[in-house]
């Protein structure tokens, strides 16, 4: 179920992560150029209506129909998602984009899968064209006339409950369920799925919006990694509370935090307290910010306020601190220091993190003598992406497919990657062959599945007979790729300078275990 | 100059030509839905102006953006064009979006460049989203006062031009000029460039547009093809017209034309024959199309035709096909059938290739003096090309070329500007949308290629 959650969160904050900058641009129109904003310009604030109207629904569905299918998809999307804008013109599409883009995009999906190899050569355009502009018709008037509406009411009913619980001051509850979820990694699902759509409604009708002041406000993280600085017991947690005050506090990056509060999980007391007194304050103060503080930096934060209430933020901010501090100094003094060690908590994020992207959780198995890096040392598991534990000399797998599984089950199994991971590489052997040449391999995922990805990490297998790579060719060196950044190159840089000739990757298959890692290390 | 032309209009066509599509949709709602239309209906109709308005500038400048900044330009680009857009309320801003677009992605690019490096750890999300808030207000502002208004003049004189062209009934006279650029593979930069701009317009004033007509009636390339196929003296022209006839007049593929038109370039008479006078038809009676009819096949034009205009419309290709054919059989029957199909298919490719900016096989248009870069592309830019490139690196290195860099990208992002791309096989037709102008080397393996080490010996030769 959480699993199914969260899941469901990463791919509607997925469509909208990207477009965080247009929303901002948006967001600083409005709170400058409307009537009653810091520069009031008639002529500018004419922007503000056809950008939340037209243009963020389309890049939210253009980005939601190019994750289920490319860029084809995000036409589709795009095209679809006009329908659903016009067909319900009183209410902002953003949900019924985050609808219609993938759904206008698995349509097209669908038709391509159909007709592939199916079309006679020097029809390839026609078609491709013409169904883009066909089916996106059709599924624009679907949109007009079903999904547009039906969004329509939906919207009708969920603003109807929230203006409940605005007139009835109930809302500041709404932080009892945010904040235990956010340090379950529910943040980015629940901001940018939820309250980013919610708070664009209201800006637009009032120029400033409470719903992006929930999650982001930085301020009961703040007085959380505060009470750790003052009053720790361990040492090293207290040492690392400064640099994570700086990350989370100016940086927003709201997941530091999180460790601290999962060490020791009455602390979300503490975070939920400050919270809900901050949004009691921002209630009766009517506060609100013009768009989305994203990341929940003090800047982004105070930065986006509504006019005339840029101070009033702020404080609620303090407050948040203020109220989040005073709970949590008793239960960090009171905490017995054996129990909390950063480090156990940083590897138990860890895996919640690696489980809310879609992972199994592998018990951490202790009598492996080179765990994975994260639950070792969470200082610097960035370090190397290659651990000696993964490199397989002769590897029993007999297969393409087989050394792949092979390499997707040890994935796995250290967090660098959910389980489906394994259907990326699949799937990319089928796209384009990863055989590099001299009998090195380079199995990894598709692009559109990179979102599998949890951790860097790096897979060796070696065999000296050769695995039948396709079109006749043998693959001694396989090596498994998973990336989130950039951090594999070194150990791909190094395995392209080794292996040079043949005669090379000959001499690397006959090394031992620390002969290879010595050699790819980096 | 050429050259210049044909890759500033493969910049152009390249903004809009993913986009086709989302024209076609909105071409197809328009025929159907308006109140001239075939099943009028006054609600699907209130699509069609936000549409053409805000939908379609935003896709063009998505990709704009996109094609010289990444993901992060196409969202500046696009927030920069709601300046242009609403600046200048009276225009359909694809063209302002065409400029826009590129350039708020280039001002994306500069302020990563600058900064690259530079953010402290866990400040990335806050900078990077924030920049493109910011910079993206900047210029849509920009957009707003200076270049909404400024494209608004621009399109205004255009207009003013174009008028002039269709109320003098010179705008058959277009296609002297349209035939020839055609077979020299401006076709994409003329039609997506000029004409589906101007086309968009005048759709949205009238419902439909006799731009649309222009380039893509497959009725001149028909009239040649026949012409080859029944007089033609040498069998295999004569039996490879059949299959050419198909995929031209069905399946809009145009280029295949300009081969039979390339190997006796007197052919070009019939062409523009054809077309100035199909084009004279379609003024006098006032034709014009819906959408886009891209490719240019017999189906998307004649489908794309306005209401109550179908039949005229078809006629307009006959017309094309007739001339075409009459003035082609004649030059066809004359012609010494020495110069062959082949040679000529072999001309047009490398002059394709040209327009391609890509060098043909192992004659290089790219100065290699000059090489200062070389892009490494791969599928996803995950892994194989940065082994490439460590690879190519370390062997210019060796060699005293240090001074040259190698980086790797993916396939669909190489940045933009560069000259010099290395790839695998498989991946030189996407590389070539993707680098235009760039001289493109394949390779089969990755680690050992015996092609590093001649692009090596062909560097330093050059430079010696």
């Amino acid at each position: 179920m959480k699993d199914k959650i969260q899941s469901f969160g990463r791919f509607l904050s997925g469509m909208v992560m990207p477009n965080i900058g247009a929303l901002i641009a948006w967001g600083l129109i409005t709170a400058l150029f409307i009537a009653t904003g810091w520069l009031p310009n008639e002529e500018l604030s004419t922007m503000v209506g056809p950008f939340l109207s037209y243009v963020i629904p389309v890049l939210i569905a253009f980005q939601g129909g190019k994750m289920v299918a490319g860029q084809r998809g995000a036409v589709m999307g795009v095209i679809a998602t006009v329908g659903v804008i016009c067909g319900e013109p009183n209410y902002t599409m953003l949900m019924g984009a985050m609808l219609m883009g993938p759904l206008a995009g698995w349509v097209i999906k669908q038709f391509d899968k159909a007709v592939d190899g199916k079309i006679k050569a020097g029809f390839e355009m026609l078609v491709n064209n013409f169904s883009v502009g066909i089916l996106g018709m059709l599924m624009a008037i679907l949109g007009f006339y079903v999904i547009g509406p039906v969004m329509g009411a939906i919207l009708a009913v969920l603003n109807g409950g929230v203006d409940v619980l605005v007139n009835n001051n109930l809302l500041p509850l709404v932080s009892i369920f945010v904040e235990p979820a956010k340090v379950l990694f529910l943040n980015n699902a629940i901001n940018h799925g939820i309250f980013t759509p919610l708070g664009a409604q209201q800006v637009e009708e009032m120029g400033r919006s409470i719903f992006y002041m929930i999650e982001t406000n930085p301020g009961s993280g703040t007085g959380v990694i505060l009470a750790y600085w003052l009053f720790s017991k361990d040492k090293l947690t207290r040492d690392s509370a400064p640099g994570a005050l700086i990350v989370h506090l100016l940086g927003g990056i709201h997941e530091i935090y999180f460790p601290y509060v999962l060490m020791n999980p009455l602390l979300l007391l503490a975070t939920i307290g400050g919270s809900v007194v901050a949004m009691f304050y921002n209630t009766i103060f009517d506060l609100g910010l013009a768009g989305p503080a994203s990341p929940g930096s003090i800047f982004a934060y105070v930065g986006m306020a509504a006019k005339g209430q840029t101070i009033a933020v702020l404080f609620s901010a303090v407050i948040a601190a203020a109220v989040s501090f005073v709970i949590a100094v008793p239960i960090v003094r009171l905490a017995n220091p054996k129990t909390e060690s950063l480090e156990d908590a940083t590897a138990q994020m860890k895996s919640m993190k690696a489980e809310s992207k879609g992972e199994t959780v592998v018990a951490p198995a202790k009598e492996d003598t080179v765990a994975c890096p994260e639950s070792n040392d969470s200082q610097d598991y960035r370090d190397g992406v290659l651990l000696k534990k993964n490199i397989i000399l002769n590897t029993t797998a007999k297969t393409k497919e087989e050394a792949v599984k092979l390499i997707g089950e040890m994935f796995c199994k250290c967090g660098y990657t959910t389980p489906k991971y394994t259907e990326a590489m699949l799937e990319k052997e089928k796209v384009f062959n990863t055989y590099l040449g001299n009998g090195v391999s380079i199995p990894h995922g598709v692009e559109e599945m990179r979102s599998e990805i949890l951790n860097s990490g790096v897979v060796v297998l070696t065999s000296r007979d050769g695995i039948d790579w396709g079109n006749g060719n043998k693959a001694n060196l396989i090596v498994g790729v998973a990336s989130v950044g950039d951090e594999h190159m070194k150990t791909l840089q190094n395995i392209a300078l080794h292996c040079g000739s043949p005669a090379d990757v000959e001499k690397i298959i006959n090394l031992d275990v620390d002969g290879v890692y010595d050699i790819f290390k980096g």
